[in-house]
């Protein structure tokens, strides 16, 4: 039966060519920009190195000092009582009041004094990825963004090796000149990624021996997209040493499980309650900001302060939000023309209704049709989307984020294509399934 | 004649309610995307007030300086030595928020009796030259300022238009950060980039020598080749025998921070244009289709006398009032923004006017487009063949 639906639907298709280029023109547009959008999330956002596991991270960015005070109010009232003036006086302790605020990433004293025990963590890493190096080879300038981390860091986050390894706990601990490249800071210092390991690199006045490369991460997260990442003792002045709160460190946790998150983030919360502030009479409260990956990434895009939670929220609210604004339009346009295509065939439906088909099989059919129609767009889309994330790659318009392609978006898109299929199909459908079988015949000559 | 086009409207309410709610969602999509456009380029076409060709500006650090008389030292020589080079024409210091790194650093109060609110920048006595900024009123930072009694500030013309149009500047102390005396007045200052909102900038002067002012500007003389870099870099190096320092091209910065406005308004526009050219053309497919459904009344039409005009406009004015009762829906939504003022300070409410404006002007004109050539076609249909068919 579908058989010959789709020889029916191909033949409807046929028969209006200028239809059917208006149809398949809104259908591959839409689900072009829907595939991107969604290949887009998906590199941001999915499970791919060195974030497989980023269902299981926790990550600690920064550290909120505020002083609260409280607003308390005198007011005098006078009165006369018998002739002589009375007061009464009344004293109001108001609701608590943030009057300063300091937010910053976190010192790694701090770090190591407060977060090294987090109940539920299997294992943490402290990392500091706000340093840059200008480094001049040959006349030509390179800024390498630096990352200084310990060595559970290569343990959390699952870097892919081009070649050779990471530091080790006990090159961290020794101060050893080593340094792990990405794949571009090799090919901009070396010139390429074969035999660059052993070689050496001049940086920060140090000659550090390369012993690691690293694939370049395709998204734009900052705490593991960089150019070089050093072992943390490396770092110069007093960044290790420093005794207050707030620094140029972050740290990371891994739970056990993605359900396991809540006890970290939980745990981190109430720990910040018990730790004494050095300076109570400049700050007396202390906040943290735990945040999971996709919390910190929606944090950075919403207008929202201190809650990665409530930004998370907000940005699902407002991608769904756009999303179906932007279906909507094609959507309406497309029910528009099927329902001027369809009334065509009216008589066709006629006769079929006469015959004995029900209402159910016709919707079915019109339905199925309007799929067909829906996946060929779907394949036109899917061509353009591939030209479009090739060229978004290649000028680099999204910075380091590489868009993909993979399976995953592929289903996603077919699940698109699905819906949009039936939901631009059933209006039409439904009202031609309805039609009265008199009506159907006689407005239209066969 | 109008009357008489809303009864045949009235009459095909079910087919063109989808015509009105697509037209009606056109508007809305395109009135959001347009305001947005239109808040950015009014924002584009102020001018940034200060020069970025040219300008580099070399990142240092001085803060963990056990000595700071010595760093002191180490930084007004480096400065000196980068001046004698023929290729650098001024030199300057400045404080930690410096051009496009989205720092802040703002102040607001109403001691003096009157509000003011405003964002602090530091700079020292050369910054005026080394950033090229205009002066409205007053002079710059100068020497004499080291040992004021009140410390001296430079403040921009929109926080004086704003605060102290009409008060005198010249003997008068006023309250910003500390007790300050205002010495003079540039004319812009819009440090955030090409489309952020220009805020009020007040300048605290603090001499080049001060351990807080890591941020050295150095205005290059024009063509400089880029291989000066890595003289700038030794220099740079052997002077303050720091490696942890970077040099930033100010233009490539002001680059990037228009950029990142620039990349999603080119795809939401292109979105958005995508979007009407696919309404445009399912509005010209449904007409076509009506019209050459409707080609017996046609006929008849114009056998009763009607002229071929006469038809066209019937079928034009049919979608204009669909696209205008739209619209006109489409409108009163749109106008409680501006009136509630939503967004306000971000955005205002001209942006909000002239986007409703452009958004329903560009729908008429589509609508009107799309249906012209259905409608002369159905003007053109001959009676006697038409009336034949049937």
């Amino acid at each position: 039966m579908f058989s010959s639906y789709f020889k029916l639907a191909i033949k409807v298709l046929g028969r209006h060519r200028f239809f059917t280029f208006i149809s398949l023109f809104g259908i591959s547009f839409t689900l072009m920009i829907l595939m991107v959008t969604t290949s887009f999330l998906e590199t941001e956002l999915g499970s791919h190195p060195p974030l497989t596991e980023k269902d299981r991270m926790v990550l600690l960015p920064r550290l909120i000092m505020k002083q609260m005070v409280t607003d308390t109010t005198w007011s005098v009232d006078t009165t006369m009582l018998d002739g002589q003036p009375a007061y009464d006086s009344t004293f109001t302790v108001g609701k608590k009041r943030q009057n300063s605020y300091s937010s910053s990433s976190l010192s790694y004293s701090f770090l190591d004094r407060y977060m090294r025990d987090i109940p539920g963590a299997e294992a943490h890493s402290f990392f500091c990825s706000d340093t840059q190096f200008d480094i001049f080879i040959n006349g030509k300038k390179l800024n390498f963004k630096t990352l200084y981390s310990d060595a559970t860091y290569w343990e959390i986050f699952d870097f892919k090796f081009l070649a050779g390894r990471p530091f080790q706990p006990s090159e961290v601990e020794r101060q050893v000149q080593v340094a792990v490249l990405s794949r571009k800071a090799a090919v901009d210092y070396f010139g390429t990624t074969e035999q660059v390991v052993g070689r050496s690199i001049e940086m920060d006045g140090k000659q550090l021996e390369v012993i690691g490369i690293v694939e370049q991460p395709s998204n734009s997260k900052d705490y593991v997209t960089s150019e070089v990442y050093l072992p943390l003792t490396l770092m110069s002045g007093s960044a290790l040493t420093e005794t207050g709160f707030h620094g140029p460190f972050a740290a990371v946790f891994l739970a056990e499980s993605p359900q396991a998150r809540a006890t970290i983030v939980e745990s981190i919360r109430q720990k910040a309650d018990r730790i004494p502030l050095p300076n109570p009479e400049d700050y007396n409260k202390l906040e943290l900001m735990p945040a999971t990956v996709i919390g910190l990434y929606a944090y950075y895009m919403m207008p929202v302060q201190d809650d990665p939670e409530g930004a998370l929220q907000m940005f699902t609210l407002v991608a769904i939000g756009l999303m179906l604004l932007f279906i909507l339009l094609p959507t309406l346009n497309l029910i528009n023309l099927n329902i001027s295509r369809a009334m065509e065939r009216s008589a066709e439906i006629g006769v079929r209704k006469a015959f004995g088909a029900h209402s159910g099989s016709i919707l079915a059919q019109l339905v199925f049709e309007n799929v067909v129609l829906t996946f060929l767009g779907g394949i036109l889309g899917w061509l353009f989307a591939l030209a479009l994330i090739y060229l978004v790659n290649d000028s680099q318009v999204l910075g380091d984020t590489q868009l993909q392609f993979n399976t995953a978006v592929f289903l996603y898109s077919l699940l698109i294509c699905l819906v949009f299929g039936i939901l631009s199909g059933l209006l039409p459908a439904y009202r031609m399934s309805k039609l009265h079988i008199v009506n159907a015949i006689k407005f239209n000559n066969l | 004649m109008i009357r008489h086009i809303f009864q045949l409207v009235w009459n095909k309410k079910r087919s063109n309610a989808l015509l009105f709610l697509e037209i009606f969602f056109a508007f809305a999509i395109l009135f959001l995307v347009l305001t947005w456009v239109t808040r950015n380029l009014r924002l584009f076409s102020t001018p940034l007030g200060f020069e970025t060709e040219n300008t580099w500006i070399v990142h240092l650090d001085f803060y963990d300086a056990e000595d700071t008389l010595a760093a002191s030292a180490t930084k007004v020589r480096l400065r000196e030595e980068l001046l004698a080079l023929p290729q650098i024409e001024a030199a300057s210091y400045g404080g930690d928020v410096s051009p496009f790194s989205g720092s802040i650093w703002s102040t607001n109060n109403d001691n003096n009796g009157f509000m003011i609110q405003t964002h602090l920048v530091f700079a020292d006595e050369h910054y005026k030259d080394a950033a090229r900024l205009k002066l409205v009123q007053g002079r710059w930072f100068d020497e004499t300022d080291r040992d004021a009694r009140y410390k001296p500030v430079v403040i921009s013309k929109k926080l004086y238009d704003e605060s102290f149009e009409g008060r005198n500047l010249q003997d008068s102390v006023y309250t910003i950060d500390g007790e300050n005396k205002i010495v003079g007045v540039v004319d812009h200052y819009k440090y955030h980039g090409d489309f952020s909102p220009e805020y009020n900038v007040t300048f605290f002067y603090e001499p080049s020598s001060a351990i807080d002012m890591p941020n050295l500007h150095l205005l290059l003389a024009p063509g400089t080749p880029v291989a000066f870099e890595e003289e700038v870099n030794r220099i740079v190096a052997d002077v303050t025998g720091k490696s942890d320092f970077t040099i930033e091209h100010l233009q490539k910065s002001r680059d990037q921070a228009a950029r990142s406005v620039w990349v999603p308004m080119i795809s939401m526009l292109s979105i958005c244009g995508f979007l009407v050219l696919n309404v445009a053309l399912g509005l010209f497919g449904v007409l076509w289709y009506n019209i050459s459904k409707r080609r017996a009344e046609v006929g008849l039409r114009r056998t009763l006398g009607a002229s071929r005009t006469e038809v066209s406009l019937q079928f034009v004015g049919e979608i204009m009032i669909v696209s205008l009762l739209a619209l006109l829906l489409g409108a009163v939504f749109a106008v409680q923004l501006p009136l509630m003022g939503v967004l306000e300070g971000e955005i205002e409410a001209f942006d909000y006017y002239v986007a409703m404006g452009v958004g329903a002007a560009f729908i008429i004109g589509l609508v009107l487009l799309c249906t012209f050539y259905p409608s002369q076609e159905a003007g053109r249909l001959q009676p006697a063949i038409v009336l034949h068919e049937e």
